[in-house]
């Protein structure tokens, strides 16, 4: 039997400020990010490989701001999943 | 430049590369500036709040060291052009691997070398690397980064450096997930030297199962999320 299971990407995050993750796709992602709940949009840009390497393949910087409208609610970390958009 | 973790200068003396090393260094955050002489802006990436509103350091949690094949490299002293003085640390999930151009500052030695995938494995271990990693060269001006590949593309060389007087080069070194159909590692707080640190254990499923990567300092711990 197959399990819907969600399919996510769960970490925390100790402080405030622009986090980011690399995506190794063609295309630009299309990728939200949920911070304690509240669903955020992540931005895209395209990252080059390095000179010595001829790949096909593109990286994508995805970034997303974190932390900057939490009060302290008693929790240490930002709980953040990736998921979709 | 010599490779010291003593004080340093926020807005004088070349402080992007002391900087760098400063947060891969554990211990006393220690300046040295002038009376209103900061570069707010710099200090910035070497600090964040938490979420209690506390400013804390951003500095690995061990100190870096230098590359085991590397560590008997003379090139790395003298004048003309030679290579550089790498050092690496774990950091979160991943790795920070670092080079300087510690060469006579008097005759504006220049570095040129090249960061191989034997110098990834020599840092982390081939058993740490036997899944997909993301390198990636961070941009130490701004923050962020400039270029990035995949082990995946199997390929020695990594990187072609040319470091001028007082110059520095970081990469990070992050396992990816197979996960939502893309292949991505998770880097931190970008703008920051040592921004890996601030990832605390990753939790990734992929439909059918649930895989985790503690981190990669000893004494770190992590918890995994399920939703």
């Amino acid at each position: 039997m197959q399990l819907n299971l969600p399919v996510e990407l769960a970490f925390r995050l100790s402080v405030r400020g622009t986090l980011g993750l690399i995506v190794d796709t063609e295309r630009r992602p299309s990728l939200s990010a949920t911070i304690d709940g509240t669903l955020k949009s992540m931005s895209f840009t395209a990252l080059p490989g390095f000179d010595t390497v001829e790949s096909s393949k593109s990286h994508w910087l995805g970034t997303v701001d974190v932390g900057a409208e939490s009060a302290s609610d008693g929790q240490k970390y930002w709980s953040i999943i990736i998921r979709p958009a | 430049m010599v490779l010291d973790a003593d004080m340093f200068m926020t807005a004088k003396l070349d402080p992007i590369p002391h900087a760098l090393l400063r947060s891969i260094f554990p211990g006393p955050l220690l300046l040295s500036d002038h009376p209103g002489e900061h570069d707010l802006a710099l200090l910035w990436r070497m600090i964040a709040l938490d979420k209690s509103g506390t400013a804390k350091v951003i500095k690995t949690e061990h100190p870096a060291i230098p590359l085991p094949s590397r560590v008997l490299d003379t090139s790395i002293m003298g004048t003309g052009v030679g290579r550089g003085c790498w050092a690496s640390v774990t950091a979160g999930q991943g790795h920070i691997i670092a080079v300087w151009n510690v060469r006579d500052d008097e005759t504006k030695a220049k570095v040129e070398d090249t960061l191989t995938m034997s110098d990834i494995l020599d840092m982390a271990g081939k058993d740490r690397f036997q899944d997909s990693w993301i390198i990636a060269r961070q941009n130490l001006s701004d923050g962020g980064f400039l270029a990035a590949r995949s082990t995946e593309d199997r390929t020695d060389t990594i990187d072609n450096i040319s470091l001028d007087r007082m110059g520095a080069a970081s990469y990070w070194a992050i396992p990816t997930f197979r996960v939502l159909g893309y292949s991505m590692g998770v880097l931190g707080i970008i703008h920051h030297f040592a921004g890996l640190v601030t990832i605390d254990s990753i939790c990734a499923t992929d439909g059918m199962s649930t895989s985790m990567v503690p981190n990669a300092a000893e004494s770190s711990s992590g918890t995994c999320l399920q939703t």
